[in-house]
Order: structure tokens, then sequence, then C-alpha cells
């Protein structure tokens, strides 16, 4: 009878641990991915912030460079360009260099080395 | 059953019995009857929908530089109700985001759960707002469109308002294209209504704008807008415009106004006036410049010969009652001397040799009176008239640039099918549409020409426009060594009691380069210049200048070396 009733206890204790256990793991499971989520979106804000950041530097760039804007900067200088004459253009013969080609050769026909 | 029990115990046990049943049926009322209203009104609650703007497309000119961007700039907003103290908060807030401090107190003292303190500010204002802390005060990203080359190309572009909808130009017409579609992040919400972001149950992706790439070059449009604009200034007038196309193709490689805005500031500091695309929207009587169009139908149809002469009546002619003038009085003069020193009377007796329906039918092969086909929104048709309706005095007026009016464009259009021997193009600004992959969506073909003048007739024409040029009434258009042609223009105005003005005028040159291999097709418009307002004088210089340039932007070197080169190499050695 005590030893019955001692095995019951037992289960009991056995499930109710485990019911534990797996209860913490689904919190502790919860609570990571909580927290992964806000990592990313932290990852995610600093990328975005970036982007944006390189998005306003690309437009001041280009205004910069913009025949408006380099007009204006260059007049301030006093500096005055003209489109050259074909006497003041020299042709320069452009080299191009020769290509370096990579001379392969399989190493192998057969197995895992095999050219795919 | 109940054996032993109390009926005061029964009696409670009835009582939950009853309780149980009430609460099972009120539990299949929720769950079967009102389980949808209420599941909204929960998941309202908990859920969130987060708004994922599109990328608006870009906009290419034809070799792919940027001519309108989109970035992020941080709009201010306050939760009035946060705002504690909300005295000293707007005097902080007045001083940086360069505002009133009453209205930003009016914004911050209403019972609103939202206002907005400022739309899209600068990087160094979000950055000193946010310095200064004050709770209840948030930040939002929100797309904003830039121009990066301000008001260059700005009639083409168009602008968009603050939600990024098209307002005017290729930002109004392709607006479906350049939008995109908004996507959605459906997640979950904390108690303090934050995002949780481990809790997205859906999310719609974004499809960003697509593309656009113009035929517009950016350096032929900034050197075109330059040069307009000095003339412009010089000349006091009250609008101009220039066009610079391909006669092969119809490409537009450049179109400008004046008066112009900047589209990154359009909605504060631009008027409608200034908003205008001339080119297009606006028309006007040709005057001298439409004689090509007499000139090119009498060749045609062989009505005249370029050696045939007319006695120009020493400058005064009376038709019907109506007495013509010439600017400079002439006798005898060849046809090509009438189109060289455009002498209206020549025009005018010349004309009566081709007659109306014949003037009519080629008004309309030129393509007057009905729209280019452009892709810019707002263009007109011009006005031209069936000869049914002409009176005695039409023939002669049409003829020579009266009682019919055109655009800028129109008139662009139909010197290029001088230049390119003949045939009418059809004018395009729009190359391609593209996805953000690089993958075209939609090409804009180059319409196939049609001829309506002959080959002949059009080598002809560019001759007898190089005249013009060389010692006609356009001298002023002349470029060393790249022999342009062209026709000037100055059109009395008709005033609003219908009599024509003789204060304000409409001056205009349309001109080709080089007059025998024409490259480029240039027009220039320029309305009310003063105090000068001929063509050959106030448009003509503006032409010559833009020719100068884009020659040398196209390395076509001069076939004759400029004399003013070879003195100053005299003068070296």
């Amino acid at each position: 009878m005590e030893k019955n009733t001692n095995s019951h206890c037992g289960k009991a204790l056995v499930s109710i641990l485990t019911v534990t256990f797996v209860a913490l793991m689904y919190v502790n499971q919860q609570a990571l991915i909580y927290q992964m989520g806000l990592k990313v979106k932290q990852n995610n804000d600093v990328y975005t912030k970036l982007i944006d950041h390189n998005k306003i530097l690309v437009y001041n760039v280009l205004n910069l460079r913009s025949p408006v804007t380099l007009e204006k900067r260059l007049l301030a200088k006093e500096v005055e360009l003209s489109m050259p004459s074909q006497w003041q253009v020299v042709k320069k013969a452009i080299h191009t260099p020769k290509k370096f080609v990579f001379d392969y050769k399989p190493v192998a026909t057969k197995g895992f080395l095999a050219n795919r | 059953m109940y054996k032993g029990t109390t009926p005061r115990i029964r009696k409670v046990l009835y009582a939950l019995i009853a309780a149980f049943a009430l609460l099972a049926v009120r539990l299949i009322f929720v769950q079967m009857g009102a389980a949808k209203p209420l599941s909204n009104i929960a998941s309202n609650q908990y859920r969130l929908a987060v708004s994922l703007l599109p990328k608006r497309g870009i906009i290419y000119d034809r070799n792919r530089k940027e001519l309108a961007i989109t970035i992020n700039l941080t709009s201010v907003f306050a939760e009035p109700f946060k705002v504690k103290d909300k005295e000293s908060a707007s005097q902080k807030l007045a001083s940086v985001l360069g505002a009133s401090r009453q209205d930003i107190y009016k914004k911050l003292s209403q019972e609103k759960g939202f206002a907005w303190l400022g739309r899209k500010v600068s990087p160094d204002i979000a950055r000193a707002v946010k310095a200064l802390n004050i709770k209840g005060i948030d930040f939002i990203k929100e797309p904003q469109r830039v121009y990066p080359n301000g008001v260059i190309a700005s009639h083409v572009l168009g602008f968009t308002d603050t939600d990024n909808n098209g307002l005017e130009g290729l930002e109004l017409r392709f607006d479906k294209h350049l939008k995109g579609v908004q996507g959605y992040r459906y997640a979950i919400r904390d108690a303090k209504q934050r995002e949780v972001p481990s809790y997205e149950y859906k999310e719609i992706q974004p499809v960003d704008g697509d593309n656009i790439v113009l035929t517009i070059d950016n350096m032929i449009q900034s050197i075109a807008e330059r040069e307009l604009e000095d003339g412009y200034k010089k000349f006091h007038a009250k609008g101009a415009c220039i066009i610079v196309m391909d006669p092969f193709t119809g490409d537009i490689l450049a179109l400008a106004n004046r008066p112009s805005y900047d589209p990154n500031n359009a909605r504060g500091g631009a008027t409608a006036d200034s908003r205008r695309n001339r080119a297009i929207c606006d028309y006007f009587e040709p005057g001298s410049s439409f004689k090509i169009i007499a000139a090119s139908s009498l060749l045609e149809e062989k009505a005249v010969r370029p050696d045939e002469k007319f006695y120009c009546e020493n400058g005064e002619y009376k038709w019907y009652g109506h007495t013509y003038h010439d600017h400079t009085p002439h006798g005898w003069l060849a046809f090509r001397d009438v189109i060289k020193y455009s002498s209206n009377i020549g025009t005018m007796k010349a004309a009566q040799k081709l007659g109306p329906d014949r003037l009519y039918k080629y008004i309309k092969k030129f393509g007057f009176g009905e729209k280019t086909g452009i892709e810019l929104p707002g263009e007109i048709n011009g006005v031209t008239t069936h000869p049914s309706t002409w009176s005695k005095l039409s023939l002669c007026s049409i003829s020579m640039g009266q009682e019919v009016t055109v655009t800028a464009l129109q008139l662009s259009r139909a010197i290029a099918v001088l230049a390119n021997g003949g045939n009418l193009v059809t004018p395009r600004i729009v190359e391609t549409i593209e996805d953000r992959t690089g993958h075209v969506i939609k090409k804009f073909e180059t319409k196939k020409p049609q001829r309506i003048i002959s080959e002949e007739t059009a080598k002809e024409m560019r001759n007898i426009l190089r005249g013009v040029v060389d010692s006609g009434t356009a001298e002023m258009a002349e470029v060393d060594g790249y022999f342009p042609a062209g026709k000037t223009g100055t059109a009395q105005k008709v005033e609003s009691n219908g009599t024509y003005s003789h204060s304000k005028f409409t001056a205009s040159f349309i001109g080709f380069v080089p007059y025998d291999d024409p490259r480029l097709v240039i027009a220039v418009i320029m309305d009310e210049p003063r105090p000068i307002y001929y063509g050959g004088v106030v448009c003509a210089p503006v032409f010559k200048k833009v020719t100068a340039e884009l020659m040398s932007y196209y390395k076509i070197w001069p076939k004759e070396a400029p004399k003013k080169k070879n003195e100053a190499k005299k003068n070296n050695r």
C-alpha cells in the first residue's frame, strides 16, 4: 500500500518537474525570440540609417557634380572655361593591355575533383 | 441521490447549475454569434499594420545620370498629451525648427494624439531636435523627392507633393510607374503600443517604382538653360523657351523654359506662370519662321523656282484694302532671297501661286494643328483653320505666319523635316521604363518618320536657309566653321481688342547645324523681348552660343579655321 503511494508521488513529481521544465524552456525560448527580434530590429535600424545617410551623401555628390553648381563655383572663383577647339585636343592612342587568360585545365576528369 | 444534503446546500447547487447554464449560453453566443466582431476588436488591440513605403523610381538622362532621386528625411511629430512643460518645449523647438513659438505651442496644446511639427526636415535640424530630448516629441522617416540639378530640366521632370504623388511634368505623366505599390507588415504590439519585432505574422513586400530613362542629355540641357537664361535676362523677355532635338529620331536632347523654378522647392516658391512648360503648353503666331512651310510647299509643288523673281513693291503692298509691309524695302528678289531677307510681300505673292487648299495641305502635313505626341502632359494642338473659313487675306497672312498658332515643339519638328531630308518625325523624350533590376518594361521606340516632302526640296530649302544665316536676317546666328542654317521670326502679338500690337512681339529663331549634314535642330523663342524684338537679334545669338558649345561637346570640329583664331596665331608669331 505504502509502496503504491510512493510510486504515485514519484510519478506526480516527475510529471510536475517535466511540465515545469517544459514551461521554463518555453518561456526561455520566447524570451530569446524576443531578444533576437530586438537585435534584428536594432541592426535593421542601423542598416536603414546607414542607407539613408548614404542616399543623402549620394544626393550631395550629385548636387556638387551638377553642371549648375560647378558653373556657379567656377564663376565665383572667376574661372572661365570653354569647350576646347580642335587644335587644343590631342588624341591619345588607347593602349589596350592584353587580357590575362587563365589557361585552365581540369586536374581530374573523374571523381570529386572532376570539372563539373 | 442527494440524500443527506440539506435543502440549503441544494439551493446553492441549483443556483450554481443555473449560473453555469447562463455562462454556457453566453459562451455559445460569444463563440457562435459574436465571434467575428469580438475577434476583430481583440486583434485590433494587439495587432499593428506598418506601412512599407515603396521607393519612387529614379529618372535618368540618356547617359544614366540621375535627374530625380528619392532620399529619406526625418519628420518631427508630437504626441501633445505626453508633453509636460509645453511652454518650455515650444520655445526650444521653435528655435531649432525655425517656426514661431506660438504656432508650436498651439500644436502642443491641442487635444489630439498627434501633431506634425516639421515635415521632412534636414538631417541637421533632426539631430538638433533629437538632442533636445523632449518627452512626447518623436520622429518618423519619410521619403522625399529631390532633384540634384535644381532648376535644370524642371519643366520636363515636374515635381511631387508631400506624399510623393506626381504633380507636374513626367512625375505626373508616369506617376503610376514611378510610384510603386505600398506594402504592409502586420505585427503584434505590446501594451505600450510598440511593435514586437519577433512576432510579425504577415508581410506584403512593397513593389518599388520603375526607373525612367529620358532622351535628355544633362550637359546639353544645362548649356541650353544657361544661354537661354542669359538671353531672357538681357532682353527682359516675359517668357522664353529652347528646344534641342535630333532631327532624324525626334529625340529631345534639351527642353527649357523661362521663367523657371526649382522643383526642390516647387510647392513653396514657384508661381503657376513659372511652372508652365511653354514649349508645349503655349501657342503663338510664329511670324516669318512659318515661311519655311510656304516655301517648302511651293518648291515641292513646283509652283516656283528658287531663282524665280518676285517684285516686292519697295516694302508696301495693298491687298484687298489691307496694306502689308516689309521691315526693309526690296524691289525684285529671287524666291530664295525672298526667304533670305524674309520679305512678307514676296512670300505672299508666291503663296498666291499655291492657293489655299495646297498651303493648308502642307500645314497639316508638317504636323501643325495637332499634338506631336510627346510624352509630356499638357501639350496643346495650336490653331489652324480650314480654308473654307479663310478670308481674302488669310492666304497671305498664313503664308507669313499670321492667323495660325503653333507651339515651339511643332516649329522644331517642322524645321527637322528640312534638316533630315523631308521626313516628319515624332518627338520623343522618354527612352525606356525599366524596373529596379534594369529589365526594360516599356521601350518608347522611335516612330517611323513619314515622308512629307522630297529629298530635293529639303536640300533646296537647306541651301536657302543657309543663306538666311550667311547673309540674310540671321547673321548673328553664324558660327564660324559650322555653317548653321535657319529662319528668323518676329511676330506681332494680338492685343485683347483683336488688333496686332506695335509693342509686343514674339521673336523666334529655328535652325539646324551643320546645314549640309544636320546633327542638331535648335529652336529659340522669346515672348515680348524688350527693347529689341527681332528674332535675328534676340534669339539668333542664343542659337549661336548653344551651337558653338554643342559642336565642341559632340567633338565636331569646324571645317574652316575660325578667323579669330588665325588672327590670334598671327599675333602670337
